[in-house]
Formats: structure tokens, sequence, C-alpha cells
């Protein structure tokens, strides 16, 4: 499965759709009390998507899945701006980093002068399926108002072993383990009809 | 037939011996009991047979069925019939205990070269298993072992036991955190497993479990070794006398 396109859905109407990340306009702009909501499933190349919420009201909600393996060097980076007072934006990560892959996730959040009562959450997590893979997360909130609620965490770490010698003492092989693992890991962020993804992306690792 | 065969075994964590110069045989049937104090190395022992990574065997052999047990992965130990019950089963959260049980045992019956069970059979394996061990549908339902009492752990390592039908079935302290009534469940669950074609390995630091799952055979392990070995009534000296004069 390698250099496999990256996968970008947008929701309409309350359900994601498949789009062409080329389509999107270079920055996203969110009007008054509408909503921005998308997920990327990163298998292929670095991403970037930035997103100013102009109007009151209006909100975003970012999310996105990361691959990497090899000697993959890919960064995923989202920008959010909010430019109006009262919007929300959510920036949701997950990551698999395998073999000597370097992953990068960056995540902005800008909160102009007068953008009173906003939120803005970002969290970023991710798994290492190697000692030589690297994740690296950059968090930067740039706040300039003084009546808002910001958050971010991160947290990277290996599979627990524990977990892992548990399946395989049930007769489950490695690579099945590893597969229940990591859709257990992703499965808040991986919608369930792109849970074949993992078992793909792992049948060449491991 | 010679089920399991340990012979001079040598074995800890890192740096550090736990086992040494263990040797133990348990043949098809038999019920063998390991006591002994803290810190003998009852969990070092089931942990290397089972195949845990975190241990690491320096010397010496075992044979399950006249295979070489050392050179096979956990997994394939699993599926060649050993089971390991837990002390302290690990949550997994987010994986189902359905989409576990039947993963588990999909994986046995394509390494045994059998079919896999469809929706229909699966469902009428797990309804009877888990009736007699109380396990509820709603168990089923939540990610292994996730939220469950320490009673409900061990109960539901039986219930795996029970329906993954294992030939040699290792349990580790499966009295430690149970009280009496989910104990009687526990060991009346294993009891109904007994036959002639499997054997068990129980693992324990007292007698309660053992009045319960009468064993065959007992064996005193300390320091690493089995200093002692007998049949029930050994159990109940170290009941009396501690296991103060093996030491």
């Amino acid at each position: 499965m390698k250099n496999i396109n990256n996968i970008c859905l947008v929701k309409k109407n309350g359900v994601y759709e498949p789009a062409d990340f080329k389509t999107l306009p270079s920055v996203i702009e969110v009007r008054k009390n509408e909503c921005f909501e998308c997920l990327f499933i990163q298998t292929g190349e670095s991403i970037a998507l930035k997103v100013v919420l102009k109007e009151e009201g209006a909100s975003c909600d970012l999310k996105c899945v990361y691959f990497g393996a090899e000697s993959e060097q890919k960064s995923l980076v989202f920008d959010v701006t909010h430019a109006a007072g009262k919007t929300k934006s959510a920036q949701t990560v997950k990551g698999v980093a395998a073999d000597k892959a370097k992953c990068a996730f960056s995540g902005t959040i800008h909160i102009l002068p007068d953008a009173q009562k906003c939120e803005g959450t970002q969290n970023h997590r991710a798994v290492l399926l190697s000692d030589t893979a690297q994740v690296q997360a950059t968090p930067e909130l740039e706040i300039y108002a003084d009546d808002v609620i910001c958050s971010h965490g991160s947290a990277v770490g290996p599979v627990d072993k524990n977990q892992l010698f548990y399946l395989l003492s049930r007769g489950i092989d490695e690579k099945t383990a590893y597969q229940l693992l990591l859709t257990a890991f992703l499965q808040d962020v991986l919608p369930a009809d792109y849970h074949f993804i993992v078992r793909e992306w792992l049948h060449d690792r491991l | 037939m010679t089920f399991l065969d340990i012979r001079n075994l040598y074995a800890g964590i890192g740096e550090k011996e736990i086992l040494k110069g263990l040797s133990l045989k348990i043949n098809a049937g038999e019920v063998h009991a390991v006591m002994g104090p803290n810190g003998a190395g009852k969990s070092t022992l089931s942990n290397v047979i089972a195949g845990n990574p975190a241990y690491r065997v320096s010397q010496g052999d075992i044979t399950f069925k006249d295979k070489n047990l050392l050179a096979m992965t956990p997994d394939m130990r699993a599926n060649e019939g050993v089971f390991l019950a837990f002390q302290h089963p690990t949550e997994l959260p987010g994986v189902s205990t359905a989409l576990f049980l039947k993963t588990a045992l999909n994986a046995k019956r394509k390494y045994l070269g059998e079919k896999e069970l469809d929706a229909v059979q699966y469902m009428k394996r797990l309804k009877l298993r888990s009736l007699a061990l109380k396990v509820t549908d709603e168990m089923l339902k939540r990610p292994v072992n996730v939220g469950f009492s320490g009673g409900e752990k061990k109960k539901m390592e039986t219930f795996q036991m029970a329906f993954l039908e294992p030939d040699f079935c290792i349990l580790d302290e499966m009295d430690s955190g149970l009280d009496v009534d989910s104990l009687k469940v526990v060991a009346d669950g294993i009891n109904v497993l007994r036959s002639n074609t499997r054997s068990f390995l129980l693992i324990t630091h007292h007698h309660l479990l053992l009045d319960y799952i009468q064993p065959d055979f007992v064996h005193i392990l300390v320091n690493g070794r089995i200093v002692k070995s007998g049949d029930r009534s050994l159990a109940l000296q170290v009941e009396e006398k501690g296991y103060e004069e093996y030491k």
C-alpha cells in the first residue's frame, strides 16, 4: 500500500463525503453560524489546511488520522484563525508511525484581539510501532483575546506490550493483534467504513 | 501422553534470574498445583510457558506434546493448546469482547486447518459457554475486561478458557481477588472442563483454591526451584506450617 493517496472527506448534511483536496480553497473561510467539518486519512503526502472563522457563530471540526512507514517524512499542518467572537474550533489528530518514518503535526490556534468568547481545542495522540519511528507535535496557541477557552494535549508512545501479549496469548497472530489494537486506538476518529485502511496499511508492515 | 515437560529451566527478567533449575512434567488429564511464597517464581513460570517476551530463558528446555515450546511464538503456543488465565487480565479499550473471542477462535481453527465458524455456530457456542459461567450478554458487548470487577475478570478468563477449549490450562493465582461465591463459580467452570485429555497447572499461594479444584499433584516452589512434590496432603501441610521449612 505504498504511496497511496490521502483520503479527504468533507461533511455535508451530517455525512462525510469524499472531496478532492486540491479543489478546496487555499484558505477556507467559514461564515456566520456555518460549520466546516473535514476528516483526512493521511496515508500519502503532507497536508496543510488553513481555516478562518470569519463571523460570529462560525465553527470548524478538523480531524486527521495519519500513517507513516518506511522512510516516509510527512507533515500535517492545521492552522485555525478565530477572527470573530463566539467561534469554535476543534482539532483531533491521531497517528501511527512505523519503521523509520518521521511524522510531524503542527496545530495552530490564533485568536484575534476582538474574538471574545471563543473556544479552541486541539488533541493529538500517536502510536509508534518501532524504536526508529518519530513523531513530533508542535502545538501553537496565539491568543490575543482575554475571554476565551482553549486547550491542547499531545501524547506519543509505543503499543502497550501487555495488551499485545494478551492478544497473542489467545492465539491471535501479531499482525491481527496490531490491527485490533490500532483500530481500537483510531476508532473515535476513523469511521467504521474506513477501518479496512488499518488492515491494508499493516499488510506490508511487521 | 506427556503434555508439558520442563527440564532444568533457568529464566528471569532482564539480568535477574528467577527460576533456577526448575523441572516439571505434566501428563494428559493431570491437575498439578504449584504453591509457593511471594517471589518464588510462580508468575515467571506461567509467563515463560505462555511465551511472554518480557521474560528471558537462559537455560533448559520446555516441550509440549514433544514439540519444542520455546521455539514457538506466543500465538503458536496458544494454538497448540496452551492457555494462560492471567493473574491480572489486561484491559483492551475499544476491542469488543465478542470480536476478540471470535478472532481468537478462528485463529485457532485456521491454525488447525479447520473451517472458520459461521455466525450461527459461533453464537451457539458463545451462549452455551457463557450461561454456565454466568457471563452476561452485557459483559460480551463491553470492551475486553474494561470496567470489569476483579471477579468478573476472573470469570471472563475462565469463560475464554471454556470457549477456546485448550488442552493445557495454566491458572495463575485464579483465587486472588475473588470472594468465596465467585471462587465457587470459577472453580465449577474449571471442574467441568476436567477430562483425561486436558491438563491443568494451578498456580497459587494458598490452599483455598485447592479445596475447590482438587489436584492430583502438589509441588512446592521456593527460590526458583521445586523443592518438594507430593499429593494433596502436601497443600495441607503448607497450610499448617507455612513455607519456612523449605526456605
